[in-house]
């Protein structure tokens, strides 16, 4: 450890790591689904209406 | 041990500590993981009192729906770039060098850490009264001058031994934690429908102040309710590397500070509710709420839970706050950083000062973060869409796409002040509760801040200045 300097180490192995994320056969994790997109803007779209609805007194 | 293991620790240590990437067969977190991590986070005894403030000025439906609604859209759209996280395994302040530049990244992410860890100040304090109340249930009376201080810095010295053993224990800590919470939640608002019936908590209808209007009491409700969303923000964007899958990152994250601390705020709401149908006044203080309408004993169990809750909130809040200022100096230590918190909160929680000036606090601390949620997430979707340099990201020799003036994206820095300055003065101003423009009622203060911010940067990318902005267009290697 002496030798190598804290810096040194992180920088050393974050090229690594990225070597490795470069790979063609590296696995990133599993991405998110069509079901999730419908599911976030759903919810943000009912949300809004919602707040709609009582900023126009709609709902009291 | 020898230096070849000594390295290995080391390296294990940053990756899980640190700023190294986490590769996929790394990650420790499931969806339950993540999910009970963040809300252990997430959930303290500031959420009654936010509640509490909330129920005043609106009608049940309108309560339900200003705490539900404004969480949920803010929090669903700020921690869409989790998935970067997830991605590429590394936090979202790495991104951000791209946005701010690498000592832009060191000067906010500590100042808005220094900010943080004032809510950890406000949990111990309230971790402390809680616990002088249910010594004084048991008889003992303890005097608040000399033992709230001292049973605040044991909350932050219990706080820091969880963060000490990293997201480990933060995660079996919080397996437990969580779920008690959970039940007495819920435990809590149906309590509060049979002591009070939802029929005259419905019918409970808000004093409008002279000069007032019901859109200004909805939306000054919302203010606030964005800040609490806002205040999660640059916290929300260091845990999700953690995760597996980009599913159970932002699940795991969004359903936990969207939902969760939400639905404890609700409750809050209702107790605040119910204790004015019952008495006739509003009431903040959970410790009163919980006695009057679910009797001493349940009191008692409920506040010693969330007494404890406070204390998984300072491990996790601390360990998080900690990782975002090592995204600035990546170099400094990880447990040398939590021990400075430690005396850190440890003093701000003596002096009592930032729980004095609470809401003042939240807001100003919602205000610096707003433009620079809003400027991510414009960066992630529409400006650089989804593709970062990593290696510029991380500095490496010949990769200087993030290495802007002096340290500093100029245009990205401008951005963040101009939008707050212009919120301030044009809009709403956080310090005074004074509204400054009709677009307060459409957009509240904080949510005007967060959009102005990523318009203008977005408008900035549209400028010759994409050339000093997009610089990395070229070395885009890991995608």
């Amino acid at each position: 450890m002496s030798q190598v300097s804290i810096g040194e180490l992180i920088d050393q192995e974050t090229e690594r790591r990225l070597e490795i994320m470069e790979r063609e056969d590296y696995e990133f994790p599993a991405r998110i689904g069509k079901g999730d997109v419908i599911a976030i803007v759903a919810s943000i779209a009912v949300s809004l209406g919602l707040i709609v609805c009582c900023m126009t007194g709609v709902i009291a | 041990m020898s230096l070849g293991g000594k390295h290995a620790d080391y390296i294990q240590q940053e990756t899980i500590t640190g700023t190294v990437p986490m590769l996929t067969n790394e990650r420790k977190y499931s969806f339950w993981d993540l999910f009970l991590s963040t809300s252990g986070f997430a959930i303290a005894t500031w959420c009654y009192t936010q509640g509490a403030y909330v129920a005043e000025f609106l009608t049940f439906k309108q309560m339900l729906i200003n705490i539900f609604c404004f969480n949920i859209v803010w929090v669903f759209i700020e921690c869409l770039p989790v998935l970067f996280a997830v991605r590429y395994g590394i936090d979202l302040w790495i991104w951000l060098r791209s946005v701010l530049g690498g000592k832009g990244v060191a000067i906010l992410s500590t100042v808005i850490s220094l900010a943080n860890f004032g809510w950890y100040a406000v949990a111990a304090n309230l971790f402390a009264s809680s616990m002088l109340n249910l010594f004084a249930t048991f008889g003992l009376v303890l005097n608040p001058v000399v033992w709230k201080p001292v049973l605040g810095v044991v909350c932050v010295v219990l706080g820091t031994l969880i963060a000490l053993g990293g997201p480990e224990v933060i995660k079996w800590t919080n397996r437990f934690l969580v779920t008690a919470l959970l039940g007495v939640g819920t435990i809590i608002v149906v309590l509060c429908f049979v002591s009070v019936p939802l029929s005259e908590i419905a019918a409970v209808r808000p004093v409008l102040q002279p000069g007032t209007t019901a859109l200004e009491n909805f939306m000054i409700s919302a203010e606030g309710n964005v800040a609490f969303a806002f205040s999660w923000s640059t916290q929300a964007l260091v845990m999700p590397r953690l995760a597996r899958s980009e599913r159970s990152g932002y699940w795991g994250t969004t359903l936990s500070y969207g939902v969760v601390a939400p639905f404890f705020v609700a409750a809050g709401g209702i107790m605040a509710l119910a204790m004015f149908v019952r008495c006739g006044y509003y009431e903040s203080d959970p410790t009163t709420m919980l006695a009057t309408l679910c009797g001493p004993g349940f009191a008692l169990l409920s506040l010693l839970l969330v007494a404890f809750a406070n204390v998984g909130t300072q491990g996790t809040g601390s360990y998080v706050n900690c990782m975002i200022v090592k995204s600035g100096m990546p170099k400094v230590s990880y447990r040398l950083m939590v021990i400075i918190a430690m005396v850190y909160v440890g003093a701000l929680t003596v002096w009592g000062g930032v729980e004095e000036h609470f809401g003042a606090f939240i807001s100003i601390a919602a205000f610096i973060q707003a433009p620079i949620i809003g400027m991510i997430v414009v960066d992630y979707l529409i400006v650089r869409r989804r593709k970062l340099s990593l290696k510029s990201a991380y500095f490496m020799k010949g990769h200087d796409a993030y290495r802007y003036t002096n340290g500093f994206n100029l245009v990205g820095f401008a951005c963040v002040v101009i939008a707050c300055v212009v919120t301030i003065f044009c809009v709403y101003n956080p310090l005074t509760g004074e509204i400054q423009s009709k677009l307060f009622l459409v957009f509240t203060g904080s949510g005007f801040d967060a959009i102005f911010g990523g318009l203008l940067y977005w408008l900035a990318s549209l400028t010759p200045l994409s050339k000093y902005m997009l610089r990395d267009r070229n070395d885009l290697e890991i995608v």
